[in-house]
C-alpha cells in the first residue's frame, strides 16, 4: 500500500503539469477539476465513514455552508477569495463540531437519514433568507488574476492533496486508531477509555471542514450559486458512489473511485448523450455488485 | 482508604422503563477476588456495565477508592483504574491482536511497550498470534485477548464478564490459573461474573448470588460451597 501511495504523489505531480501539456485545456480543465472536486469530497467523507463508521448521507450540507459563507463574504463584505474560503471551511467545520454530540448519538442509517434531513432543511432555510439571495442565489465575479484559466484546477488539486494527506495522517495516527476503534465497536472503545464523543466530533468536524472548503472553491468556480446547486442530494449520492466504488476506509480508494466515476461519466456523456443516465446507472450497479467492498476495499 | 476498592449501596438501574437492578449492596476489598453468579437475566452483566460507566444508575451510590463515581464517564473510570473485559468479549474484530492490546493501553500510552510485555507474559499465545486478526482467534484466545486488553490499562479493579462462556473445560482451567496469577503478581482486585458456579467459587474469596436484580445470598466462597441451598440450586449436588 505504501508504494501505491507514492504513486498517488506522482499522480498529483503529473496533474500539476498537465495544464501545460494538454491541448484542449478548457475542456480537460473542466473534467479534471470535476474529478478532483469529487475526489476531495469522497476523501472528506472517508474520514467520517471510512475511519469512524458514520455515514453522513447529507454531508453536502457542509458543502453548502462553505459555499454560501465564501460567497456572502466575497459579495457582501468584499473579503478576498482565500480568506473567505478559509472562513467558509471553518464555519462548516465548527457547525459540525457543535451539532456532533447530540447528532452522533444516532448510529448507522439513523445518523445517515438525519444528516440528509439536515441538508434538505438547510437548503430550504437558505432559499428563504434575504442575505443568502433566497431562490435567486448569488452571483460572484469571474476570477481574474494569476494562473487565469488554471486557477480552479490548482485549487481543486490543492484540496484533493490536502484531503489525501489528512487521510494518510488519520490512517497512521493515534487519532486514527481511536476512530477505527469507534468504527469497530463503540462500546468497546469507550470501555478502554477512548473519549468517543470527542473523537467522533473531531472526525465530523474535519470531514465537514474539508467539505466546506470544496463548496467554497466550487461557488467561485461556477460564479453563481443557489440552494438547488449547493444542497444537491445528487452530489451526496455521487460522493458515496465514488467512495464505495474505490473502497471505504482506504487512503487511495476514494481518489480512484472519484476519477473512475467522473471519467466513465464523461465518456458515456459524450458518446451516448440520449441514454447517458441509464448507462451510468447500470455501470454503478455492476460496479457495486462485482466489487462490493470497492476496488481497494479492505472492510 | 477504607480498604474497600469498590463499594456499592442501594444501587438501582435498568433499560428504558424496565428496572433490572433493585437495591444492590456490594463491596470489593483491596486485593480480593469477588464472584457474582446467578441465573440468566439476574442483572449480573448490567451491574458491571453500571460500574464501568456504560450505563447510568437510576439511584444509589457507587464509590471507588472512597470516591463517588456515578457521574464519571467510562474514560474517567478507566483513568482511575477500573477495567472491564466485557460480555461477548467486545473485541475490535477487524484489528490484529496487538492493535487490540495497544488500544487497551489508550490511557497509558507512555507505558505501552512495558504493558504489552507484561500481558504477553501472562498470555504467551497472544504474542504468537500478535499479527492475527482478533476475529480469527478461537474463543479461548479471544477471552485471553479481552482480559489482556483490560490489563493494558494497569487497572486496580479488573472486572471480567462471563469468564468461561462457550469455552472448553481445559481452557477454562487455564484461564482460572491465570486469573489467580494476575491477582498474586499485580495485587489487584478482581470482580468476576460467572455462570459456572463451581468455577466462580473455586477462584474467588467471596461471592454474591444475584436473582431477579437483587442479591439473594452472599458470603465467603468456602462458606457458600458448603451451604445446602447453593449446592442444591446451583451445583446439583443434593
Amino acid at each position: 500500500m505504501a508504494r501505491l501511495e507514492k504513486v498517488i504523489f506522482i499522480f498529483f505531480a503529473v496533474l500539476a503539469v498537465l495544464p501545460l501539456l494538454l491541448p484542449d485545456w478548457p475542456y480537460w480543465g473542466r473534467v479534471l477539476s470535476s474529478a478532483l472536486m469529487l475526489s476531495s469530497l469522497a476523501l472528506a467523507q472517508n474520514v467520517l465513514l471510512g475511519y469512524t463508521g458514520y455515514p453522513a448521507f447529507g454531508g453536502i450540507a457542509f458543502f453548502g455552508i462553505g459555499g454560501y459563507t465564501t460567497a456572502i463574504l466575497m459579495k457582501s463584505y468584499s473579503v478576498p477569495f482565500l480568506p473567505s474560503l478559509l472562513v467558509g471551511g471553518m464555519v462548516a467545520g465548527f457547525t459540525a463540531l457543535i451539532i456532533a454530540p447530540p447528532l452522533m448519538r444516532l448510529k448507522s442509517h439513523y445518523f445517515a437519514i438525519t444528516t440528509l434531513a439536515l441538508q434538505l432543511a438547510l437548503g430550504e432555510v437558505v432559499a428563504n433568507l434575504e442575505f443568502t439571495g433566497g431562490t435567486d442565489g448569488i452571483n460572484l465575479p469571474i476570477y481574474r488574476g494569476p494562473f487565469e484559466g488554471y486557477f480552479f484546477h490548482f485549487m481543486f488539486l490543492f484540496l484533493a492533496l490536502i484531503s489525501f494527506l489528512i487521510n494518510l495522517w488519520v490512517d497512521r495516527s493515534v487519532f486514527g486508531y481511536a476512530l477505527k476503534a469507534i468504527r469497530e465497536d463503540e462500546v468497546a472503545a469507550e470501555s478502554v477509555g477512548v473519549n468517543t464523543v470527542l473523537f467522533k466530533s473531531f472526525s465530523f468536524g474535519i470531514s465537514s471542514f474539508l467539505t466546506g472548503l470544496v463548496g467554497g472553491v466550487y461557488a467561485y468556480w461556477i460564479t453563481y450559486i443557489d440552494p438547488t446547486s449547493m444542497f444537491d442530494p445528487l452530489l451526496s449520492v455521487k460522493t458515496f458512489v465514488a467512495l464505495l466504488l474505490g473502497g471505504v476506509g482506504t487512503t487511495i480508494g476514494p481518489l480512484l473511485g472519484a476519477f473512475l466515476l467522473e471519467m466513465v461519466s464523461e465518456i458515456v456523456w459524450s458518446g451516448l448523450t440520449e441514454v447517458h443516465g441509464i448507462i451510468l446507472g447500470l455501470l454503478i450497479v455492476l460496479g457495486i455488485l462485482l466489487v462490493p467492498r470497492g476496488i481497494l476495499g479492505v472492510r | 482508604m477504607s480498604g474497600k476498592v469498590l463499594e456499592v449501596s442501594d444501587l438501582r438501574a435498568g433499560y428504558g422503563d424496565v428496572e433490572i437492578l433493585r437495591s444492590i449492596h456490594l463491596h470489593v476489598s483491596d486485593g480480593e477476588i469477588v464472584a457474582i453468579f446467578g441465573s440468566n437475566g439476574s442483572g449480573k452483566s448490567t451491574f458491571l456495565k453500571v460500574v464501568a460507566g456504560l450505563l447510568r444508575p437510576w439511584g444509589g451510590s457507587v464509590r471507588y477508592m472512597d470516591e463517588h463515581i456515578e457521574e464519571l464517564s467510562p474514560e474517567e473510570r478507566v483513568r482511575r483504574g477500573i477495567a472491564l473485559a466485557a460480555e461477548g468479549r467486545k473485541l475490535f474484530l477487524g484489528m490484529s491482536v496487538e492493535e487490540n492490546l495497544l488500544l487497551g493501553s489508550w490511557i497509558k500510552r507512555d507505558k505501552v511497550r512495558e504493558n504489552l510485555e507484561r500481558v504477553y507474559e501472562y498470555f504467551p499465545q497472544l504474542r504468537e498470534k500478535r499479527k492475527t486478526l482478533a476475529g480469527d482467534l478461537s474463543g479461548g484466545q479471544q477471552q485471553m485477548l479481552s482480559i489482556g486488553r483490560a490489563l493494558m490499562s494497569e487497572p486496580r479493579l479488573l472486572m471480567i464478564d462471563e469468564l468461561s462462556l462457550g469455552l472448553a473445560p481445559a481452557v477454562v482451567d487455564r484461564l482460572a490459573q491465570i486469573i489467580l496469577s494476575i491477582r498474586e503478581k499485580e495485587g489487584i482486585s478482581i470482580l468476576v461474573v460467572e455462570q459456572e458456579v463451581s468455577l466462580a467459587l473455586e477462584i474467588s474469596d467471596r461471592a454474591y448470588v444475584f436473582d431477579l436484580g437483587t442479591i439473594v445470598d452472599e458470603g465467603s466462597s468456602e462458606e457458600l460451597l458448603r451451604r445446602d441451598s447453593i449446592r442444591r440450586t446451583y451445583l446439583s449436588l443434593m
